[in-house]
């Protein structure tokens, strides 16, 4: 990759590999992602559970425990490889210039302080501000997010308040130190969908003001949908397709993108039977050889038992990990992002 | 009574006591308050609303698994609350329940042959040879195969464990089966799988199903009739189509706006509802939306709306309908 498209990109991730030791074996969460995002763009991530989402968020804020985790591959943020970093460096970044809103406001939330010192907690570890100052910002903070009565709301605790509330500190804590990127690891998944509603619009308005760049995890297609400018496909710790929102729905290139648009019921859909995947997820000790998908493919062919395929580029901005679409443009033209 | 009505809810009350132990000083969950409606023969009810609105208890009431303050519940003819033991254990097979968490409702020390065998020893149907031949039918009516009879549920898959409690729930031949959020704790592309197979099974074995449900898509899909919950009322029910093309109920229309849409061509217009739902404990006075309610009038704060019939067979509580 050019130096010049480095600089254009906030956040570069280029072949992460993270993997397990465990008892009962290695176990491979996440093989050879690469991803990109720019200042003020919304990627989505989607995929099912042990698709390898969460563990490419964690990876990126360096949580990831070692041992049992083994991480390999280039983090590249703001033109700095965050992986050749000291962790005091690390230390820096995290909470200031990269956050992460987490999926359980009810656990990620400390229970014995109070959610006012948990939000001051990043201003004056990064800013170096002021306890008087950072009550302020504090107070400003809970007011954008839309907490009634701040005031009485930072005296008290995490137990006090309703999920939608809890979320809502939890996005007022990353926030604080208005991050370059913000990380949301299945955001509203525990919330209600009223709830939701509220949340996402609030996220929305915020990406408007702050300009900083939004990864959405999650495995609901229709708040992708809302959300995000592009998207990628996970599945079984690969990105099977990526590209802008609007192109991936309305023509999903890869089978798995494909059943997953098709068996997902919506209310503007006329009532039939549901389109369905065969099969369940392989076991990430027993990954099947060759493609991953390739057991709950109907369009399998010999070849995809046989070579695991490359995420290709199909045009400028979609890529997509199908021997379809490899045969499609002929091996001699395709150009190959790794392998 | 009406032949194609399987069961009548008739102003059914769930309190639960939460403080005091004297009678001026007791205070109650009005977990389900009031609420009547009927389940006919063969169609899909659902039941929808947010979570601590009341509609897993408003299930368990219906097959007797508590006992309600005040109403009645009239399964076939007869009332299950004044019914005796050994009758209620009888009436107890022709209603099931398909548990939200696959996990947690399997017991994790006995093999899929021995949670199976559960239901035909406790009410003593069949020889040892008939139940195993019902066993083995069972696993291949929700797509698993005898493999999986010696397995323990840890060896299985999400799907397949919902799989196990859809098999245990039709051992006995119900008539009514209480899905409460049966899908929600499933991958997407496992969703899919399990819907169609109620649905199938419905077919074949001609059931009623009462499915509670917090996604109004998998609502939409499934159901036949839909009922809308807050804080324990049922604010709106009729025909899946009159709710979700002609709803009438405030909170039902910001309810089905919230759902975020798959389509991005078409962004629509969203109904965002200001603050969080009150505590059940201590529900807001006259309607109990008012709190929240876009289009509250002064009347909304103090007078309660009764469920009225809007519509021919569309239902709903609220000053303004």
């Amino acid at each position: 990759m050019s130096d010049d498209l480095l600089d254009k990109d906030l956040l570069r991730i280029s072949n992460l590999n993270v993997q397990f030791r465990t008892s009962e074996g290695v176990f491979k969460a996440v093989r050879d992602v690469s991803i990109s995002i720019r200042s003020g763009e919304t990627l989505g991530i989607v995929g099912e559970s042990g698709s390898g989402k969460s563990v490419t968020a964690l990876s990126i804020m360096n949580l990831i425990p070692n041992p049992p985790g083994e991480i390999k591959g280039d983090i590249f943020f703001n033109g700095q490889n965050l992986r050749e970093m000291s962790p005091e460096e690390v230390r820096k970044v995290r909470g200031n210039e990269i956050s992460m809103i987490f999926q359980e406001p009810m656990t990620s939330l400390n229970p014995i302080h109070t959610c006012g010192k948990q939000i001051m907690e990043p201003l004056l570890l990064h800013k170096g501000f002021t306890k008087h100052e950072a009550k302020a910002r504090s107070l400003e903070l809970l007011k954008m997010v839309g907490i009634p009565l701040p005031e009485q709301r930072f005296k008290e605790y995490p137990h006090q308040l309703s999920g939608g509330m809890r979320q809502r500190i939890m996005i007022a804590m990353a926030l604080a130190c208005r991050p370059k990127l913000l990380l949301a690891d299945e955001p509203t998944t525990a919330l209600d969908v009223t709830i939701q509603a509220q949340i996402l619009e609030l996220m929305k308005n915020l990406r408007n003001e702050i300009d900083s760049a939004i990864i959405m995890i999650t495995h609901d297609l229709g708040i992708i949908t809302e959300m995000c400018h592009s998207v990628a496909v996970m599945y079984a710790g690969q990105v099977v397709e990526s590209g802008p929102l609007k192109e991936l729905i309305r023509e999903p290139l890869h089978p798995y993108t494909e059943g997953l648009l098709r068996s997902i019921p919506t209310i503007t859909k006329e009532k039939q039977r549901l389109y369905t995947i065969d099969g369940t997820v392989p076991s990430p000790f027993n990954m099947p050889p060759g493609c991953s998908f390739q057991p709950r493919c109907k369009y399998s062919n010999p070849i995809c038992s046989e070579q695991t395929p490359d995420l290709i580029h199909v045009s400028e901005e979609r890529a997509v990990r199908c021997w379809r679409h490899a045969e499609n443009i002929g091996i001699g033209n395709r150009s190959v992002l790794h392998g | 009574m009406d032949d194609s009505v399987l069961v009548q809810v008739q102003n059914l009350k769930m309190y639960f006591q939460t403080e005091g132990s004297f009678s001026f000083s007791k205070k109650y969950i009005k977990a389900v308050d009031d609420v009547s409606f009927n389940l006919f023969k063969g169609e899909t009810f659902g039941l929808v609303g947010e979570s601590g609105c009341g509609k897993s208890t408003l299930g368990r009431t219906v097959l007797g698994l508590y006992k309600p303050n005040a109403g009645k519940v009239i399964f076939e003819g007869e009332n299950i609350f004044s019914l005796k033991n050994k009758r209620m254990k009888e009436m107890r097979k022709k209603m099931q329940l398909i548990f939200q968490d696959p996990s947690a409702s399997l017991n994790p020390r006995k093999t899929i042959a021995d949670i199976l065998n559960e239901p035909f020893h406790i009410h003593q149907v069949g020889t040892m040879t008939e139940r195993k031949g019902k066993i083995k039918d069972l696993m291949d009516r929700v797509g698993l195969s005898e493999y999986h009879l010696s397995r323990y549920p840890h060896e299985m898959s999400g799907g397949q464990k919902q799989r196990v409690g859809i098999a245990r729930a039709l051992a006995l031949n119900p008539k009514l089966i209480i899905c409460d959020e049966p899908v929600s704790a499933l991958d997407v592309s496992i969703q899919a799988q399990v819907i169609n197979l109620l649905e199938d099974l419905q077919k074949e074995y001609d059931l009623t199903y009462l499915f509670i449900s917090h996604n109004l898509s998998v609502v939409h899909h499934i159901c036949n009739r839909v009922g809308v919950m807050y804080l324990g009322k049922l604010v709106e029910t009729g025909n899946h189509e009159d709710i979700y093309r002609n709803t009438l109920h405030p909170y039902a229309k910001a309810l089905i706006s919230a759902i975020p849409h798959t389509d991005p061509d078409n962004p629509k217009d969203r109904i965002l509802l200001r603050g969080d739902v009150p505590s059940p404990a201590n529900p807001p006075s006259g309607c109990r939306f008012h709190t929240r309610c876009p289009e509250r009038t002064d009347l909304c704060s103090h007078a309660e709306p009764q469920l009225k019939e809007v519509f021919p067979g569309h239902f709903a509580a609220c000053h303004l309908c």
